[in-house]
Formats: structure tokens, sequence, C-alpha cells
């Protein structure tokens, strides 16, 4: 029996009944005549066809309708009716099925227009005699428009489809809501938006609609409308619709996250953060489907197979694996598109919060891990987690140090610590990553900006000078210009390079009028301007001050600057009070107490100048009431002696000496207990007795809790106090001897050590035994008071040594000194020592410029007349006897009295005449010399006269020789 | 401990008087101290043991003891797997209302074991509160859960950082609150909100709103509430902490607020200032640094038309003039007519997963087991739409131990179906053919006589089988997927691929059948318009 009298019999539908008919009139038969071999056969070729269909056989369902309708299609319509359509329909169906949609179109066309029904009610009687009706014409039309539709030929599709709402409304085949949608969506797609979301919600609202097709329509609309129109009208789709989707069970919105996903960067890149949060809201966070999916890992991974399973089982697990790591990497690429978010709306504690959690969770293979860190380290400095920051950055530099983002992480990272005042850290980090960029580049301009300014902060002020110089000139428009500007002036004013500060301010001022940083300028250009005696430039920037910033914090210093300049200008006195008194109260006002304490000091000193001892008195009580641990408070004192000895209060005086310097006993490489040391032996000097002072000295010696280090002063002071006392030289030594016996560097204060070192060079003889309290200094004392006298000493004892390698270690402390001590007295006592050694080594080539250099320096006189006698031997070395002469006679011409000099001067000046065969002028110059000095004990003159002699017998045989040849 | 006594009773009592009770014949994982799982049929339950077969097939009773087991899953109950459906789509009032039922009903969810739903819903009303914010219930919640630990897995034997923090925070006990979340070492969105909380409770509003941030940022896709929550809290603290620095942070949380979760509006009492700056524009800053590249279109977006149904549907009248529903249009796809109980339970185990209505097998051995079918009818039809992968492999089965029953399997591309009546040996006979990667629509028919009708696809295969029926009067599931072996003790493999339908129908004849199928789905159900030969019975 054919099916399609098998689909009659158990139908009663009017379809039904037309194929029925159909198949009666086609072979004039009975139903259940079937003809089974024939596929040309119409009734046959229909129902084959729809078996094939509903096999999803499409070819055959093709091969069959093609069939038919070349068979029979020619004159169909007369012959057969409208009911012919039907093949067209299953043609469309079968061309649908196997993807040929465009072709289907035809199919689809032809059955609803070719095989019209009209003439069924058009026609007469006889034209319609045994013709049936074409019952899929609606459904036809349908599937063209769905067909235009996947073909994406929207405007054609909304056409149809607006057409079948009207003539296929009555058709309980068309599914109308279907068709409204595919409608909507047209209308979307072609560009009709309002329209399209009119024909989409209207369903989409409607709940006795199944789920699945409520949840279909809010995707459309969500991938079709929403990327289109603004963010409010999306916002009112979303609040109204969006429970259809965001109820589901997790499973269910997990197959959707993706779509969302695509929304959300959809809009990300389209610089809309909220409309991305929007999409992101609607993602059901992976992570919650872990435990799913473990589960079903867990459960197969425990479950036994048998072994010809097993492969399958790892396949399978490997799958799931797979899965799992799907979900983490769905979970990571939503919280970065959250974060990124969230960062684009400048809310840096959510953008925080999403990329330190991927730093911290993504893993360090992850692909962005770099991006991860990167945004962690923006979001961290801007919400201030500056410790944070930090950490994310220093994973990143040391995880990625080739990254193409390591100079933005390194900039902030840098100028991070830089704010953090951390400068060892930013100076050492700013050094190395900008050793990967190159000078100049933008992205190397913060680095190089942190590292100068580090190293201004760290004192290392020749690095930040010549960094700073460098970023200035490098940088022309460099992003912390105005800072390098203003730090640069700063280093000048450290370097004490007043001149170039002044100008480096000065320049700053009209380049950056407005900048709030022209205070601070303002009074460091002044003070430049003051140390070079531009006193009226300075005045007027201390005036600009006080006048356009007068409740700025640097209107009080600016006073006391104001004060100094008057003071230097020597300026009436109630003109320079009242600078420091405007000084004094405006530090108050800005509690600012180093300001005040300096003000209270000066005005201290102007009254104490001025004999005003009561209102020094009233300054003195000030001070020590409010600002007694002022930084002053030593100078302070010290400025306040002579009030106190003028009140009758120098036991007062006396014992606040002595309380600062027992204060500092226990440090012994502080300077303030050098230096108040220095002052209270002072103070005792000048206002008590000498066995006052000796007892205190002692006192100090012996009392409970006094530390080697104030022992080892006291007893030089001692020392000193017995020598100008005229005491014997034992009992001065005796003194020494006790400090020397298990003197420990380490516990003393560099100038007993080097007193003691002197005396046992000096005194004892045994210099070697000195070097060692000096090499303990400069070893472990580098720029501590006397360090550098150490070092001219012991390269001293050095210069003395028959070794000459010893005598070259002398040689480098030597130019050290010259090099980097600026005391004078030292720099002339290390030429002096580089020319002797020269000189005993008799490499007087290479003396030559140490006496010159020595020369050179008018103002170093401890030994020019040994420089000149030294200097000239050089030149008689090198046999250049004219310029040696001329030495040798300017040095006992001008220093006649230095015998150890003058004498050999004398005697070389002779002996180089007689050599050159002047025998006469010879003994004229000895016989100068002896005028002059003969009756001085001094070898120079025995010898004088030795040679004198002996030249003069030599001499007048000479002559009588002569004259008895002539 | 008091509420457990008078569960134990009832349980003996259905135990011992029904041995082919609920619980026969489901599947359950048993979780041992010893680390081993293990999927079994579940038997029965008592106080202290488990008694479970490792198949349905299998003859042998294990008994394993209380002290034995770590947990128990056992096979869901409707009301339970409603309760979680609702606490899962967020429906919390819902979800609290059916973990009631659940608890007032221990003849049907408790068991003496861990793992029974009874404890289980009391813990899951904890999480419930826990999604509700509401300390003041997490708290009294909390307690009655700690009551119930000698009855819950080991997993949930633990009282978590985050609800200890809650109970502190119901005491204001902000720095217990913190030290109780200090343990926690993988922080979720709840414990940020936590942490913020007692933050905010100590009065150290900046770092509130860095934990508050945590609270929404991590909350993507979660709870609107906590979100909600989190955000309104966060923006009043940035709003009372004054610094106009942060002013284009507070406008974006008022505007997400307000956009995304308050239904465009702040909160009650939310100050002036708030919502003019949310009405404020947001000019978005540069792009956070990304490496996300030009977004791809997904590749399951959706395109073309939306469809009513297949071609197949399509060469079909309206649903309206036809009496006949075709599977597609079924609500449920998989269904068992004419069994022991009033609607079928379907339980899945083993590598298969459902996708959109149908059933993904891997191939390693998944089963959907469909209960319980009543063999002692004479008429059976079986229906099943599917694709293989292979072309040998298990496909249907269906016994009761060593009784008998009946199986249907692939062999080198033959259907073969085996057909073993009660204590009699099986016959086996082929009764189609199968191509792989095809969909294959198969029907079997028993009818009363012995009459075997196989339909696979339009092919169609007539034999007999004895005549009586299988004569097995205890119920079993039917089972599709894998099997152990079939009725003639063949190890095949595992079945892979999909099955999109599944039904079975026993009825005393095949008019019954319809009848009874018309009944549950208002028109009689076809595989493919109308296959003649069911009509008639």
């Amino acid at each position: 029996m054919s099916q399609l009298r098998q689909f009659i019999r158990s139908n009663s539908s009017v379809l039904c009944q037309a194929a029925l008919v159909l198949s009666c009139l086609l072979h004039g038969g009975t139903p259940g005549q079937t003809q089974e071999e024939d596929l040309t056969d119409p009734v046959i070729a229909y129902n084959k066809s729809v078996s094939a269909i509903q096999l999803r056989n499409w070819g055959e369902a093709l091969k069959l309708t093609n069939g038919v309708i070349a068979e029979h299609g020619n004159g169909a319509m007369k012959r057969f009716g409208p009911v012919f359509g039907h093949f067209y329909f299953l043609k469309g169906l079968a061309l649908l099925g196997n993807d040929q949609a465009k072709e289907s179109i035809e199919a689809f066309k032809t059955c609803y227009e070719t095989y019209s029904n009209e003439i069924l009610s058009t026609g007469t009687d006889d034209e319609i005699k045994g013709l049936l009706p074409n019952l899929f014409r609606n459904a036809a039309l349908v599937q063209w428009a769905n067909a235009e539709m996947k073909t994406e030929q929207y405007v054609a599709a909304k056409d149809l489809f607006e057409k079948v709402l009207v003539v296929g409304k009555d058709d309980s085949k068309v599914n109308l809501i279907h068709v409204g949608v595919n409608l909507g969506r047209c209308y979307l797609k072609a560009g009709d938006l309002k329209k399209g979301y009119e024909f989409m919600s209207r369903p989409l609202g409607n709940t006795n609609l199944s789920d699945g097709l409520r949840e279909t329509i809010y995707m459309i609309i969500a991938e079709d409308w929403t990327p289109e129109v603004e963010f409010p009208e999306v916002l009112e789709f979303l609040q109204t619709y969006s429970e259809v989707v965001d109820n589901d069970p997790f499973i269910e919105r997990y197959d959707r996250n993706d779509r969302f996903q695509y929304l959300a960067q959809l809009a990300l890149q389209k610089q809309d953060p909220v409309r991305a949060l929007a999409w992101y809201e609607r993602i059901v966070n992976p992570r919650l489907l872990l435990p799913e999916y473990e589960q079903r890992f867990e459960s197969l991974k425990n479950r036994p197979v048998p072994e010809e399973l097993g492969a399958k089982k790892a396949e399978v697990l490997n799958e799931l694996s797979k899965q799992l790591n799907d979900l983490e990497q769905g979970y990571i690429q939503t919280l970065n598109g959250v974060g990124s978010s969230h960062f684009m709306l400048q809310n840096f504690p959510g953008s925080y919060v999403a990329f330190s959690q991927l730093s911290d969770q993504a893993g360090k293979s992850h692909p962005e891990r770099p991006v991860f860190l990167h945004n962690a380290v923006v979001s961290a400095a801007q919400i201030e987690k500056w410790k944070e920051a930090y950490q994310y950055g220093k994973q990143f530099l040391d995880e990625f140090p080739e990254h193409d983002l390591k100079p933005a992480v390194a900039r902030v990272l840098v100028e991070l610590l830089f704010l953090r005042e951390e400068y060892d850290e930013a100076f050492r980090v700013s050094g190395e990553v900008r050793q990967d960029m190159t000078a100049g580049e933008a992205i190397r301009d913060v680095p190089d900006f942190v590292y100068g300014a580090s190293a201004f902060h760290l004192g290392e002020m020749e690095t930040a000078e010549t960094e700073l110089s460098a970023y200035f000139q490098t940088y022309t428009e460099g992003e912390r210009r105005e800072m390098v500007h203003f730090f640069l002036g700063l280093t000048k004013v450290q370097l004490r390079k007043w001149e170039e500060a002044a100008g480096v301010f000065s320049e700053f001022l009209s380049t950056y009028p407005k900048s709030p940083l022209t205070p601070p300028v303002l009074y460091q250009a002044a003070l430049s301007e003051f140390m070079i005696d531009r006193l009226e430039d300075a005045v007027a920037k201390v005036n600009r001050i006080h006048e356009e910033f007068p409740n700025h914090e640097t209107a009080p210093p600016a006073w006391n600057l104001k004060g100094d300049i008057a003071s230097t200008l020597e300026a009436p006195m109630e003109e320079i009070e009242f600078c420091y008194t405007n000084g004094r109260d405006g530090g108050i006002r800005f509690q600012q107490s180093d300001t005040t304490a300096y003000s209270l000091w000066q005005l201290l000193m102007l009254a104490v100048d001025n004999e005003q001892w009561d209102a020094a008195a009233q300054h003195y009580q000030q001070f020590q009431d409010d600002y007694a641990d002022s930084d002053y408070r030593n100078d302070f004192l010290v400025a306040a002696l002579p009030m106190l000895v003028e009140q009758g209060r120098a036991d007062e005086g006396r014992q606040l000496l002595r309380d600062r310097v027992w204060e500092n006993r226990t440090d012994p490489e502080s300077a303030t207990l050098s230096e108040m040391f220095g002052s209270y032996v002072d103070f005792l000097e000048s206002n008590y007795e000498n066995d006052f002072l000796q007892e205190q000295l002692r006192e100090i010696q012996f009392e409970r809790g006094t530390t080697p280090a104030l022992r080892g002063w006291a007893m030089i002071a001692l020392a000193d106090s017995m020598e100008q006392a005229e005491a014997d030289a034992d009992t001065v030594n005796k003194i020494y001897y006790q400090l020397e016996a298990g003197f420990k560097s380490e516990e003393h204060s560099n100038y007993p050590a080097v007193r003691l070192a002197r005396w046992i060079t000096e005194v004892r003889k045994r210099p070697e035994e000195a070097r060692g309290l000096y090499e303990y200094i400069l070893e472990n004392r580098p720029g501590t008071p006397n360090y550098d006298y150490c070092l001219v000493d012991v390269a001293q004892i050095q210069a003395q040594s028959d070794d000459p390698a010893v005598r070259e270690e002398a040689m480098q402390k030597f130019a050290e000194v010259v090099s980097a001590i600026p005391n004078e007295e030292l720099r002339e006592k290390a030429v002096l020592g580089m020319a002797r050694i020269r000189m005993q080594e008799k490499k007087y080539e290479e003396a030559i410029p140490h006496w010159e250099k020595y020369l050179e320096n008018r103002s170093w006189s401890l030994s020019r007349p040994e420089a000149n006698y030294s200097l000239a031997s050089c030149y008689e070395q090198q046999g250049n006897l004219a310029d040696a002469l001329k030495i040798y006679v300017s040095v006992y011409a001008n220093f006649p009295g230095h015998l150890d000099w003058s004498t050999r001067a004398y005697l070389r000046t002779a002996a180089i005449t007689k050599g050159s065969g002047e025998d006469l002028k010879a003994l004229q110059i000895l016989q100068d010399m002896l005028k002059r000095m003969g009756h001085l004990d001094h070898p120079g003159v025995e010898k004088a006269k030795e040679v004198f002699g002996t030249w003069r017998v030599e001499y007048a045989a000479k002559v009588k020789s002569q004259e008895n040849a002539k | 401990m008091s509420c457990r006594i008078p569960f134990f009773f009832p349980i003996l009592v259905v135990i011992a008087a029904a041995p082919s009770s609920m619980v026969r014949a489901d599947l359950a994982t048993i979780y041992f101290k010893d680390g081993k799982t293990t999927t079994i049929e579940l038997e029965g339950v008592d106080r202290a043991r488990l008694l479970w077969k490792q198949s349905s097939s299998a003859s042998e009773v294990n008994s394993t003891l209380r002290s034995e087991v770590d947990s128990v899953t056992f096979p869901t109950t409707e009301t339970w797997r409603k309760a979680e459906d609702a606490r899962e789509s967020g429906r919390l009032e819902e979800a609290l209302k059916l973990y009631g039922e659940v608890i007032a009903d221990p003849v049907s969810n408790y068991f003496p074991f861990p793992g029974n739903f009874v404890s289980l819903a009391k813990e899951r009303m904890l999480q419930c509160y826990r999604l509700q914010l509401d300390a003041s219930k997490v708290a009294a919640q909390a307690k009655i859960v700690r009551e119930e630990f000698f009855h819950l897995p080991p997993e949930l034997k633990r009282v978590e950082p985050e609800t200890a923090a809650w109970t502190a925070i119901a005491d204001e006990n902000w720095e217990g609150a913190i030290t109780a979340l200090e343990t926690v070492e993988a922080p979720t969105a709840e414990t940020y909100f936590l942490k913020a909380r007692a933050l905010e409770g100590l009065g150290k509003s900046d770092e509130a709103v860095t934990e508050y941030a945590g609270a929404y940022v991590l909350n993507f896709g979660g709870s609107i509430l906590l979100t909600r929550e989190a955000l309104r809290r966060s923006s009043q603290l940035v709003f009372e902490l004054g610094d106009p620095e942060k002013t284009a942070e507070l406008q974006a949380q008022v505007k997400l607020y307000r956009d995304l979760y308050g239904k465009g509006k702040l909160w009650e009492g939310a100050p002036e200032q708030l919502a003019t700056l949310a009405d404020g524009e947001i000019k978005a800053l540069g792009e956070a640094e990304s490496e996300m590249t030009k977004p791809k279109e997904p590749a399951d977006k959706m395109s073309g038309p939306v469809i009513s149904g297949s071609a197949t549907v399509a060469t079909l009248p309206a649903q309206e003039d036809r009496d006949f529903l075709l599977v597609e249009e079924l609500p449920d796809r998989v269904f068992l007519i004419g069994g022991r109980e009033d609607k079928e339970t379907i339980t899945m185990s083993g590598g298969v997963a459902k996708e959109a209505e149908s059933f993904v097998f891997d191939g390693t051995g998944g089963q959907v087991s469909v209960g319980s079918a009543d063999l002692r009818k004479l008429f059976m039809q079986i229906r099943m739409q599917f694709e293989t992968e292979e072309t040998t492999s298990h496909l249907i089965h269906c016994r009761y131990d060593n009784l008998g029953g009946f199986s249907v399997y692939l062999k080198e591309g033959e259907l073969l179906m085996d057909w073993a009546p009660r204590e009699k040996a099986a016959t086996t006979s082929v009764i189609g053919k199968v191509e792989p990667g095809v969909l294959t629509n198969l029907m079997i028919i028993l009818r009363t006589d012995g009459r075997r009708e196989t339909t696979v696809g339009r092919a169609r295969i007539e034999d007999e089988v004895p005549e009586g029926g299988l004569e097995i009067v205890q119920g079993t599931p039917v089972v599709f997927g894998n099997a152990e072996k079939t009725m003639a003790n063949e190890e095949l493999p595992p079945f892979k691929g999909r099955v999109h339908h599944f039904s079975f129908v026993s009825a005393d004849n095949g008019l019954v059948a319809v009848e009874e199928t018309t009944t549950r789905f208002g028109k009689k159900v076809h595989l493919l318009p109308p296959p003649p030969e069911a009509e008639g019975e």
C-alpha cells in the first residue's frame, strides 16, 4: 500500500483528500492501486519524495521530484491543476535540506506563483473539472521567504513574510509566530530597526510561548538589534526581557556565553564599557560549572572499563580535561573583559581586582599574563595600592624582561618607587630598565627623570647633575621637564654651584611663569643669588614671594633669607630683626619648626651682637621652651653663651654644653660630639681657670657611664691644656701613653686617634704603629671628620718607605687628596708629597709637573724654597742649566733665610758657573754667599767655606800658571 | 540529633515491607572512605548498611557498612531536582520552599547516610540565605547545619569561612568576620563582600571600597542581589569619602548600579548628587592595555530563519489538522508509558551528556536508564531515533537479574535483538540494518500474539518471538546506551553517537498502548508520518 494512501487513511484533512483525489485522477483507479515501479508516476513519486524527505534523503527526493516535473510539468496546470505545485514544494524542501537555499527559491516561487488556486474560483466548470487545489501554497511562500532569508536577501524575504501575514493568516499550517519573528529579523537586517524590534519583542513578551523560542528571539535581538541602537534602548530591552535568559540553569546559560562574550567585546571595541558590562552580566561564570565537569571527569576516571575501551576512555578524559580548561579560559577571558570595562570607566578598584586576580590565577604560562600584570600595575597605582603595584611591576620585569610592555610597566613602577620615596630602589630599577631603551625615546622619559631625581634624593649630586642635565638636553618636550628643571636647580644648589643654580632657576621662572613650583623656585633662586652676592636680585625674588604668595609655605623661610641678605648688606638692625621676626611668626603659623628655630637663632645672635641681653634671653627662652630639640639647638646654645655669661649664667651654659657632649658620647663618629666637645673646652678655657678645666676633663674621663670616645677627647684636651701650661713632656707623654694602652680604634673619634697617631709618629718615632690607627679610619670611616688628614698622614708615612710599592701607595693617596679633597692645606701637602717621592726616586722628569703645580698655586707657602730648588735640580739633571741657574738664583735671592735651600742653591749656582769655565765668577758667587751667610752656623755654609777655599787655591794656581805661560 | 530519630523507623519499614521500593534499581554512586568510587544499582538502605548490586544483571547483593562510606549520591527525587533548579536559577524563595518540602518528607528524601536529601536540603537552605545576604538567617541556619554534620558528605562537614563571617557579621563582630575569612584560599565574590562589610563596620572605608569592587567584579553573571548591594555600599562610601579625585570612580559605580542593577533607579534614599552623577555622561578612558583582538563572531551565532519544524513536519498538515504528533513535536523526547510508576524516572550515568534535546554518548559506557518498565505486559513498543558512529555496539537493554529480558544491539551494521522470556534461553534475531552517521528511526513492536515488527527507516521486518511475553513481574528500567552484556551474554562496545528520542510503551495490547499514549500527549505519537502498521491494534 502506498504511503499516499496510508496517509489518506490516517488523515481526514483537506490535504489528504486532495492527495487522494490527485491519486485517483492520475491513475483513474481507486485508492490502493499503486504502480511502485514507475517513478515518474506522480503518486509514487510523491509518496516516495515525502518518504525520502522524512529520512533526510535529499538527493533521492530531488531526483524524484525533478523526474515528475520533467515528465509532467508541461501543461500540468491544465491537466492536474494547482495541486501539481506540491512537487515544486517538495523539490524546494529537498533543495533546502541539501543546503541549496538559493536554488530552492525558484521551486517555492513556482509552487506559489505558477500553481495558484485562483483558477479554481475563476475558471469555468469545464476548466476546473478534475483540478485540485495547491494546499502548500502558503507553506511554499513561507519557505520561499525562509530561503531568501537564508541567502541573506532580507528585503526580499521581508516582502514575502509580510505577504504571508496577509495571505496565510487563516492557514493553520502557517506558524504566524515564527513568521512574525522572521519578519522582525528581516526588518532588522534590512535596517528597519524600529519595526524589527516591534515584531520581535511582541512574542518575546509572550510568556505562553516556549522558553526555547523566547530565548531564540532574545538572542536575535541581542545580536542583530542591540549593536545598532543607542544604549538607553538596549537598557530597556535588557531590563524588560533578560530574565528570559538569566534564569536558566548554568549549563544552558553557558552555551550562550560565547555569544554574549562577542557582544561585550564589540561594545568594548566601541568604547562602550557600560554596555559591555551589561553583556558580561548575562554570562554565566564558567567556574560555576567546574564542579559539574569535574564530577564528570572524576566519574569517568574512576569507572572501570574493559581493556579495549581504555584508549577511548583516555580520549574522552582528554576531551573532558580540555573542556575543564576551556571553562577556566572562559573565566579568564570574561574577567579580562570585565576588568577592561571598569578600567575604561575609570573605576580602578574594579579593574584592580580583576587584573590582580588574573595576574594571580591565570598562570604564568598564560599568553596574556604580561597584559594582566601591566593592567594590575596601572590600576593599583591609580588607587594608591603602592605595595601591590610594586609587586606586580616587579613580577612583570622579572618574567618579561623583553616584552613590549616593559617600558610602560617600568615607567609606572619607577615613578611609583619615586613617589613612595624609595629612592634607592627607584634609582636602581630606573637605571636597569632604561638600559634597554634608547635615550630620547618617549618611553624612557620618566625612567630618566626618576634616575636623576632619585640620585638627587640619595645625595649623589654629581650623578644627579649629569643625569638631569642630560634629560634637559635630550627631552626638549619631555613629560617631566618642569620637574627636571626644578631638580636640576636644586642639585646645583646642593653642589654649591650658585651661579649655575641661579641661572637654572631664572630660566625656570621665565619658562614656567604659572608653575605651581614658582614659590620654591623663587626661594631657591634667591638663595643662590644671595650666595653669589647678587643681593638685589635675591631681594627682588624674596619680595615676589611675599607679595604674590604670602600664604605659601615658602614665605617664612623667605623672610629668614631676607634677614640673611639684610644682615649681609649691613642694614639697620631693626630691618634685619623685622625679617627674622616675620620668619619666626610665619614659621609658627605654618608649623615649620625648623624655620622658627632658625629665626630665633638669628634673632638671638642679633641681640647678642647688639648686647641686647634681655631680648637675647627672651629668644633663648622661647627656643628652649618650644624648639629645644631643633637641629639648631647646638648652634643656638653656642650663640647664647655670651648672653649666659653676661647674665651670670655661665655655669648654666657650661652644664648645657657638657650635657650635649654627654648626650653624644656613645657615637665616636658623631660630628656633634666633635663640635660640642670643642665648644665645651673653648668655653672652659675662656671662662674658667686652667685647673678647673683640667679637673672637668678628668671628671669626664672617670665619670660613670663615660665612653672610650669621650675619654679619648678628654685626654687629648687635657694633654693640650698641659702643653699650654708648659707642663714637662713626660707628664704630657704620660697621658698619651695612657691613651695608647688598650686603644681600640673603633671606640674612638677620628680626632683623638689622629692626634695619638701623630704622637706615636713624632714622639715615639714609630710611624708603622701609627699607620694602624690611620688605616682603621681610612678603611672604615670614609667621609668622616679628619678622614682626609689620615689620608695625608698615612701617605706621608708611606712616602718614607724604602719599598717602591709602598711609595706608590702613597702616591695614590696623595693623588686622591689632590683630586677629591677641597682642603687646600691637605692638597698642598699632597702635591709636595708626590714631588718629594719622585725626587727621592730620582725620577726628575716625573717630579717636574708636581713641583710646577706646587709653584703655580701661590697661596701654598709651606715649602716654596724647596719646591724652587727641587725644580731647578730637576732641570739641571735634565741638562737645562740655563733654567736651573735662574731658579737657583731666585732661591737664594728670595729665600735667603731658608738656609737648607738657599745655601744649596748658592753652591749649585757656583758649581754650574764653574762648570762652564767661569771660575772667577763661581768664586764671586761663593764670596757673595759667605758675605751674607758666613756668620751663620749651617752645614751649607761650612761646605761653602770649604769649597771656596779649595777653589780659591785652584784658581790662584791656575792664574799663576797662566802668568808663567805668558 | 533528635530530628534524626523519627526518620529511621519509616525507612526500615519501607525497606522491609517493599523490597522493590522506590530506591530499588536506581543508580547511585558510593564514595568509599578508602577513596574508591563506584556507581551501583541501589537495592536498599538501612540504618547502618547500604544494599546494592554492581549492575541490574548482577545477582549478588552487596552490603556496605556506613562506617565504610564517606557519602552516597542518591537517585534524585523530583522535588529535590526542582529545588536545585530553582536555587541555580536564582529563584531563592521558591528554592527555600522546595527544600522545606524535602525536609518535610523524610520518607522520600531521608536515608541514614551522608548525602541524604533532608540533610543536604538544610545545607542548601544555608546557601540560599547566604545568597540572600541575610546575616541573621545565615547565623541561625548555620547552627542547624552544624547539627547535621554527621549526615553530610565530607566536603560539607565544615563551617565555611564565609558562613563563619556571616555569623560574626550578624553579631556586628567585624574583627571576627575578618579573622574568619583569613583562611580563604580562593576568595569569591561573597568573600570580598563579607570582608568589605566587616571593613565598613570598622570604619575602614577606603579598604572596604576595594573589597566591594572584588564582590561586584567577580560576581559577573551571578546573584544580582550581591552585585547590587556591593555597588550600593561602595558608592555610598566613596560619596562619603568626598574625594574629588574619585568622581569618575563614583560616577561609574552609580551608573552601573542604576542601569544594570537598579532598573533605572538608584536605591531609596540615595543622595541627590549621586542621581545627578549617574545622569552625567561618562567619557570612557582609552582601553586598558589588552591583546583582545577584534571580536570574532561566535561560531554558534544564529543565522537564517526561525523555523517551525523539520522538513518532515513541513510536508505534513498543521497539527490541528492531524491526529498524531511526531516525536520531534513532543515536550518529552524520552518517555515510558505503562510502567510501574506514574511517571518515568530518567537517570543518566557515565559517558553521556545532554545537549539540547539529545543525548550524546561518548563511547566510554554511558547509559540512560528509564524506569521502571512493566515487563509483564504482552504488548511492547520500542521507539528510538538515533545516529550511531559505530557499526557494533550495545543499544537497548532491559533485564531483571538473570530472569530474562531483551537487548537490542548492533553488530557489523546489522541490528540484532535478543529475546529472553523468564528463565528461558535468549533467542537472537537479525531485525534490520543500520548505517553509521545516518539518522535512523527504529521501531520495534512486540504484539500479543508473538509477532515482532521491526521498522528501520522505511524498511520493515516481521518475525515472531515466543507468545506470552517476557513474563517478568518485577519492574526494571529500560536502558539505552551501554549494557554489560547482551541477553546472549555477548560483550560489545558501548554505544557511541546521539539519541534524539527513546520511548518504551508496554500495555495489554496495542489499542491500550495507543490510548495511553494519546491520553498523555493528546494525540497519537509517530516517529515518522503515520506508520500504518501501528494502527488497528
